[in-house]
């Protein structure tokens, strides 16, 4: 009888054990964290790069120098194109959305809006032309027109052999004159990771 | 004919004067060309503005190559033991008795060759 009831007992334990094992589970952490799972592009990269371009765009000569030749007025900004040349599958929004936030949030560049989201508000200011009331209509016409457009690339070198490989990517951002296709800023960030299976 | 003439020579004088007059200083005379050109693209060519362009490549991974290869290599052998007909190496052949039948294997029936097989 007594033999029973240990052998019971047993079973439950090893079933809640293989129950809890089998289990996923999830565990919050915070986004500056650094966790290297696979050794793949991950937040901690995109983290890294808008850190490091952030940091070298406000800072860099050619926002001094726009100043200064254009009597104080602030520098206008179109983010263009980023070309993702790596061998992951990278969406540069991740970091150029930080950038742009500290554009806007430094009060010092003033930042437009290009691609799907320009055609967007055209599409708006279309629809105002018919249906809003005659003095809140938005005009065509008096957008502000960018100095410099911001473009990108991202490129990766892949060495690996047998178990161990060693990952480079290699972020550019570069800022040019739309005027006189002058690039007057141009910002890198490399990382390296040495992966063993 | 002659006050025709010298009309449409005074146009064209005029014309490029006021082209003349309408550029800034250094600016290529000849930038209507190029203006021209892009107008027609400019939507297109500015639609992807602010997105990622993925011409992403395929690296060549050692480990990864091998584990592709032993799972291309599994899927091939089951495969292979779905549709093969059983022989002799095989465990789930057994020798009987029939008339150029084989015998069932994996819901299908086997047929190998003609005579009697043992």
């Amino acid at each position: 009888m007594q033999f029973k009831k240990i052998l019971t007992l047993a079973a439950i334990a090893v079933s809640g054990l293989v129950i809890s094992s089998c289990s996923r589970q999830v565990t919050r952490i915070n986004t500056t964290d650094t966790v290297d799972v696979s050794g793949n592009w991950n937040n901690s990269d995109s983290r890294m790069v808008a850190q490091e371009m952030t940091q070298s765009v406000l800072g860099a000569k050619w926002l001094s120098t726009h100043l200064e030749s254009k009597a104080g007025k602030k520098p206008v900004v179109v983010v263009g194109l980023v070309q993702n040349k790596s061998h992951e599958h990278i969406d540069a929004e991740t970091f150029v959305k930080d950038v742009e936030q500290a554009f806007v949030q430094s009060e010092r560049v003033r930042l437009v809006q290009g691609g799907k989201k320009r055609e967007e508000l055209r599409a708006e200011k279309a629809d105002q032309q018919d249906n809003a009331s005659v003095s809140t209509m938005k005009k065509f016409g008096l957008e502000n027109g960018a100095d410099y457009i911001l473009q990108g690339s991202i490129n990766s070198i892949v060495d690996s052999h047998k178990r161990k490989k060693v990952v480079y990517h290699q972020v550019n951002l570069e800022l040019t004159d739309i005027q006189t296709n002058e690039v007057v800023w141009i910002g890198d960030k490399k990382i390296a990771k040495y992966v063993k299976n | 004919m002659i006050i025709a003439g010298l009309i449409a020579g005074v146009a064209f004088a005029a014309n490029s004067y006021a082209q003349q007059a309408s550029l800034v200083e250094d600016q290529n005379p000849r930038y209507e060309i190029a203006k021209a050109k892009y107008m027609n693209m400019s939507d297109s060519l500015t639609r992807d503005q602010g997105t990622t362009v993925q011409n992403t490549y395929k690296a060549y991974d050692w480990y990864e190559a091998r584990e592709e290869r032993r799972k291309l290599r599994r899927e091939r052998n089951y495969e292979r033991s779905l549709y093969s007909y059983p022989y002799y190496g095989n465990s789930y052949y057994y020798p009987s008795l029939n008339f150029g039948w084989g015998h069932r294997h994996n819901n299908r029936w086997g047929y190998y060759g003609g005579g009697f097989g043992w």
